[in-house]
């Protein structure tokens, strides 16, 4: 699939941002900042999103000065070529860990909670067949299913809200700022590369955005909508489980779920809420992925898309799904501990550096 | 062509991996457990659990016919619950299935030990539902299951049934196992269980919710009787519906009013290192069943019943704010009412937080309003003389 030739409306913008922002983010973002800021984790959600937003503008000012340049291309243009093409190979690595961590995390929940005796591989197969098919179909199959998704999040989170109601306490969230709001701060970088995804995948599809003028209200649109739905979980999971009990689980956002029930007679829902859940986490894989081919082949200069392509690159995702998703323990250490310090860089230090060096060259 | 090859190949590929064989669950081959009572004997855990029977289910029993128990109860040992749990599948003709718990029943040694195991093992299972409700009661838990329930087929249903009815007696507690956790993880704060006792209903052996248990980290602290569980209905903000039987202000014999709504505000205050709190409860309830005589229509009489009923209220939180600091375990929650309004004092305070609860000092001011007598505007007197006493 040519990129040039594709476009994408600036409500499928919207929607695949959307579906980058919250699927992920309420699986183990909500663990992750309960363990460091208690009850306040939401508020410490709620600043990633405030602090993502600049970098999503700086993004989109960058953009507009490469038009039908993707990040990869227009790397090359400001850096140089040997380290454009450098940073391009960093961005493809990037982006396939990045999908392969989002995979993981669906056949985590599949394997984890809804299907336990199914072995990892069959399900790891079966998820990585759809998302290469994804993205041999490229950016335009992915942002018509993304609208799909984003209006699934709408009973989602109509759902979560209905059936948790019954089990608000607001007292659980207060105080607010408990630990200080420097360590509220300093904890939302722990969830800025859950919202810092926006800025580098916009890096790579804002060429084929239909109207270029409003595509940083369309991505900035998303973001903020992925946000609230997040913090909106996060604040439900603190009222109805408590700061204590969030903080140990690994994916608080499947104990909210078996915390809750739909009136009195539908106590099992699970199974129901993945599904909802699942056409998001598909195309935050799928976009991810389909970014990581794309910085591969901008950087090598491949300009066809073979089957064979897709097969190796299936392959080499597939592994490191496997490497990464398969241990749980490392997983999750990994999300925790040393993701951020690679995440961050590529979310936060190089849209910065781009709208510098594009200051000064000009 | 090569994509068609392709297609059908991924097409077959997901065929073959959705079957969803492995977590092929039959429900003819699946034990539905009901309720699961946990015991501690010698230095194991003793598992019971009660199992449906489906074909008791499908059955409407005839008149004259011994009925068949519903259910049938399986209880194996372990070292740890899980091993137990594991050890029932040698004599389970079925695969027992724990997704349809209602409740977790704790036997009185086991609560008295340690719980930690138990909480952790129905935490940490995927398949139960954190809303089971975890009750403790005095002796051996497994005994408890084998109580036939009178009016359900479905004994966990029964026996959630009694405990959901809590709010109407207002003499027992109800908790979900994410809030008994919640509490069990907090450092400063303690969780309270349900209390259920074997009593005899028309010479048949009966459960009843009576009381609370409470919990100190991982051991059982205490019980608390029916008046201090009232108390602390009240300060926990779940009395709704509950009855409360007062003495009539004119001669004593017993008027009945049942809260309709009921509301506490707790404020705190510290003073050279000891909190005090200033309980605050404003009760509306009605009238639903009246001993004496007294015309209640009268506004007087009605204040005079409102100040003795808001007397026995304040003597219920008072009872278990008493109990709580003799304990010296803070399971009412002023723990997290301090948190919020002294968040400064608190990281202080919280250092040695069960002596200093201990030393609280509070106030209980208690409003009561009945602005209804039901339907009658007159007491029920048989004459003209009775009906017009104390007007």
């Amino acid at each position: 699939m040519n990129n040039e030739k594709v476009t994408i409306s600036n409500k499928q913008l919207t929607a695949i941002m959307v579906c980058l922002v919250w699927p992920t983010t309420i699986n183990f973002c909500s663990g992750i900042l309960t363990r460091l800021v208690g009850h306040d984790m939401a508020l410490s959600g709620a600043i990633a999103v405030l602090t993502a937003m600049p970098f999503v503008y700086m993004v989109f000012l960058v953009g507009k000065k490469f038009p039908g340049m993707t990040v990869v291309e227009y790397s090359q243009v400001l850096f140089g070529k040997i380290l454009g093409k450098l940073l391009g190979l960093l961005l493809f690595m990037f982006f396939v860990l990045y999908a392969a961590l989002a995979v993981s995390a669906y056949i985590q929940h599949l394997t984890d909670f809804l299907l336990p005796e199914t072995p990892f591989m069959v399900v790891l197969v079966m998820h990585l067949v759809v998302v290469c098919y994804l993205v041999w179909q490229g950016p335009e199959t992915i942002a018509r299913i993304g609208l799909l998704a984003f209006a699934l999040t709408f009973i989602f989170f109509a759902l979560i809200g209905v059936s948790a109601i019954p089990e608000f306490d607001m007292t659980k969230l207060m105080p607010f700022f408990n630990v200080g709001a420097v360590n509220v701060g300093k904890a939302s970088l722990r969830a800025d590369p859950f919202t810092g995804v926006t800025q580098i995948v916009l890096a790579m599809i804002l060429p084929m955005v239909a109207n270029q003028t409003k595509a940083f209200r369309s991505a900035a649109s998303g973001l903020a909508i992925g946000g609230a739905y997040f913090v909106f979980y996060f604040a439900v999971t603190i009222m109805v489980m408590g700061p204590q009990l969030t903080s140990i689980m690994r994916i608080p956002s499947m104990d909210l779920v078996r915390s809750i029930q739909i009136t009195q007679y539908l106590h099992r829902f699970e199974s129901f809420m993945v599904s909802l859940w699942y056409w998001s986490i598909l195309i935050h894989a799928g976009a991810l992925a389909y970014c990581g081919l794309q910085a591969f082949k901008q950087t090598v200069g491949i300009k066809q898309q073979k089957v064979y392509m897709i097969l190796i690159y299936g392959l080499l995702l597939g592994g490191l799904t496997y490497y990464f998703g398969y241990n749980r323990v490392f997983y999750l250490n990994f999300v925790e501990y040393q993701w951020p310090y690679i995440a961050l860089p590529f979310q936060f230090a190089l849209p910065l550096l781009l709208l510098i060096v594009m200051k000064i060259k000009s | 062509m090569g994509k068609r090859v392709v297609s059908i190949l991924l097409i077959l590929v997901i065929l073959f991996s959705i079957a969803g064989c492995w977590d092929a669950a039959e429900i003819n081959e699946l034990g539905f457990v009901l309720s699961v009572a946990i015991d501690k004997v010698d230095d194991q855990y003793k598992v019971t659990a009660q199992i449906a029977k489906p074909d008791t289910y499908s059955k409407t029993p005839s008149g004259g016919q011994a009925q068949e128990k519903p259910f049938w109860q399986i209880s194996a040992n372990g070292r740890s619950v899980f091993e137990a749990i594991r050890n029932m599948a040698a004599i389970s003709p079925r695969r027992i299935f724990w997704a349809h718990i209602k409740v977790i029943i704790i036997g009185g040694t086991l609560a008295k030990s340690n719980i930690h195991d138990v909480l952790d093992f129905f935490t940490r299972n995927p398949e139960l539902r954190l809303r089971t409700l975890v009750a403790v009661t005095p002796g051996d838990a497994g005994k408890l299951l084998e109580t036939v329930p009178m009016m359900e087929k479905d004994p966990g249903a029964d026996l959630e049934s009694v405990i959901e009815n809590k709010s109407l007696t207002g003499k027992g507690y109800r908790i979900m196992l994410k809030n008994f956790l919640e509490d069990y993880l907090d450092p400063n704060s303690n969780p309270v269980a349900s209390r259920i006792i074997l009593t005899k209903n028309e010479g048949k052996p009966a459960l009843k919710l009576s009381g609370a248990a409470v919990f100190h980290r991982n051991k059982l602290a205490g019980w608390l009787d029916e008046q201090e569980t009232k108390g602390l209905l009240w300060i926990k903000k779940e009395i709704r519906s509950s009855i409360v039987v007062v003495k009539c202000p004119y001669d004593g014999r017993p008027v009945t009013v049942e809260v309709k709504s009921g509301d506490t505000s707790i404020q705190s205050s510290v003073e050279n290192g000891v909190p005090s709190f200033q309980i605050k409860v404003k009760a509306t309830c009605n009238l639903v069943e009246q001993g004496c005589t007294t015309d209640f229509s009268n506004e007087e009489n009605l204040r005079k019943l409102e100040e003795v009923l808001a007397s026995e209220i304040q003597k219920d939180i008072q009872s278990t704010i008493t109990t709580a600091q003799d304990m010296k375990v803070d399971f009412l929650g002023f723990n997290e009412v301090m948190h919020r309004q002294h968040k400064q004092d608190w990281l202080q305070l919280s250092e040695n937080w069960p002596e200093v609860f201990s030393e609280a000092s509070f106030k209980i001011d208690v409003k009561t309003d009945i602005p209804s007598l039901s339907v009658l505007a007159r007491p029920l007197a048989p004459g003209p003389k009775h009906a017009l006493e104390h007007k």
